[in-house]
């Protein structure tokens, strides 16, 4: 007679019965997390990752300077990053914080056009757009780390500005090296202004900011 | 012995159960409007109507019929357009008869696909352009209060964008003989279903 095995041969199966029951074993929940003020970082680090509008405006910036060569895109580069890292200094010092969604939207309109009808812009244009992009996003979200302590203002500020510089570097690497993606960029840009309007007409209708 | 009953596949068996309840949906009880919801809300409007998206679907047929640059200057203009004529019936400007002219979007645009007209780039994107408006001005109108707006925004031109696309590929099977008869065909389809829409608009 065959006795029924209670743990099974297969090493595999035997991986997952673990994994199943390290997952039943819960490990304890710790929620008070206000005494350490880590949920005022993760609060600011996710107040620019909640905002689509910021993000697109991020994306749509280096996408315009990349579609206009190495030249536009080492002048605008720079003044993007530095316009964000002023403005998010002077919203942090400061606590100065505005919305600015339909300055964002209107900003993203801009941008999407330009990208769609692939306008020729001299690198001076190039690098005022990603500056404003920067001033934008910098003064609308640089409060966000207000309050924290310098360790933690420090750690956002970082994390932001990684995520700007991969931003930036990826959308002009795509368009130098893959110059068949041109179109695809102009398609992106044309969404982009047509969430822009969608987006102005229901802020001009007077909605209040929700995302 | 069967293998399913074989002991060393009864650890198998158990694994499906698991596997349900791992993969189990969420329980989306909460129906108060999230950030998510309206991402998806703007994702689903576009496919809610058949009218619409039949439209949309024969802009994306014509590009592919007409080719380069038509291809995606088409479905560059429609999006844009369509938001501008959202961004009206946001602001409360309803466009007279915008049923008719969305119903009148699928007869004439299926007609130019069914027709393999080839007019100048530029009176290809003003008739795309046109009726672009009517689509949205009612998308606009139809924005349900306390919308994610910049999320159901994106879903929706996203959606929008996608359906394009999916016309195109249809489309591309013009470049076979019995294709360009498909397409037409698809075309014909279009058109006759805008008839529907307008006779059920109008009766």
């Amino acid at each position: 007679m065959e006795h029924t095995r209670l743990m099974p041969r297969a090493p595999a199966a035997r991986l997952l019965l673990a994994l199943l029951a390290a997952l039943a074993i819960a490990p304890p929940a710790r929620a008070h997390i206000l005494l350490t003020g880590v949920d005022n970082l993760i609060h600011a680090l996710r107040h620019l990752i909640l905002a689509p509008e910021t993000i697109l405006t991020l994306l749509a910036a280096p996408l315009l300077a990349g579609m206009h060569g190495e030249a536009a895109a080492r002048t605008a580069a720079p003044a993007g990053i530095a316009a964000w890292t002023l403005a998010s200094l002077l919203a942090f010092l400061t606590g100065f914080g505005a919305d600015f969604a339909l300055s964002t939207a209107v900003l993203l309109l801009m941008l999407g056009l330009f990208i769609a009808a692939d306008l020729r812009l001299d690198p001076p244009i190039t690098a005022a757009c990603a500056a404003l992009t920067g001033i934008l996003a910098g003064l609308r979200h640089g409060n966000a780390a207000a309050g924290l302590p310098i360790p933690f203002a420090a750690a956002m500020f970082a994390l932001d500005s990684a995520i700007l510089l991969l931003v930036w570097t990826s959308g002009y690497l795509l368009l130098r090296y893959a110059p068949w993606a041109r179109l695809g960029v102009r398609v992106a840009g044309s969404w982009m202004a047509a969430i822009a309007l969608l987006y102005l007409g229901w802020l001009l209708r007077g909605g209040t900011l929700t995302h | 012995m069967p293998p399913a009953a074989h002991p060393n596949n009864r650890p198998a068996a158990l694994l499906a159960p698991a596997a349900a309840l791992l993969l189990a949906r969420i329980a989306a009880a909460h129906t108060a409007e999230t950030p998510a919801e309206g991402f998806l809300s703007g994702l689903l409007h576009p496919l809610s109507g058949p009218d619409h998206m039949l439209a949309m679907l024969a802009v994306g047929l014509w590009g592919a019929q007409l080719g380069p640059p038509a291809l995606w200057l088409l479905p560059v203009t429609f999006p844009m357009i369509m938001a501008f004529g959202g961004l009206a019936g946001l602001l409360g400007l309803s466009l007279p008869g915008v049923e008719i002219g969305i119903a009148l979007s699928a007869i004439a645009l299926g007609g130019v696909v069914l027709a393999e007209l080839r007019p100048p780039l530029w009176i290809a994107a003003l008739l795309v352009g046109i009726f672009a408006i009517f689509h949205g001005n009612a998308h606009g109108t139809e924005l349900p209060e306390g919308a994610s707006a910049l999320l159901y925004s994106m879903g929706f031109v996203i959606a929008t964008g996608t359906i394009h696309l999916c016309g195109i590929a249809i489309g591309l099977i013009h470049r076979w003989p019995a294709g360009k008869l498909a397409l037409r065909a698809l075309g014909a389809a279009v058109a006759l279903a805008g008839g529907y829409f307008l006779w059920n608009t109008l009766a």
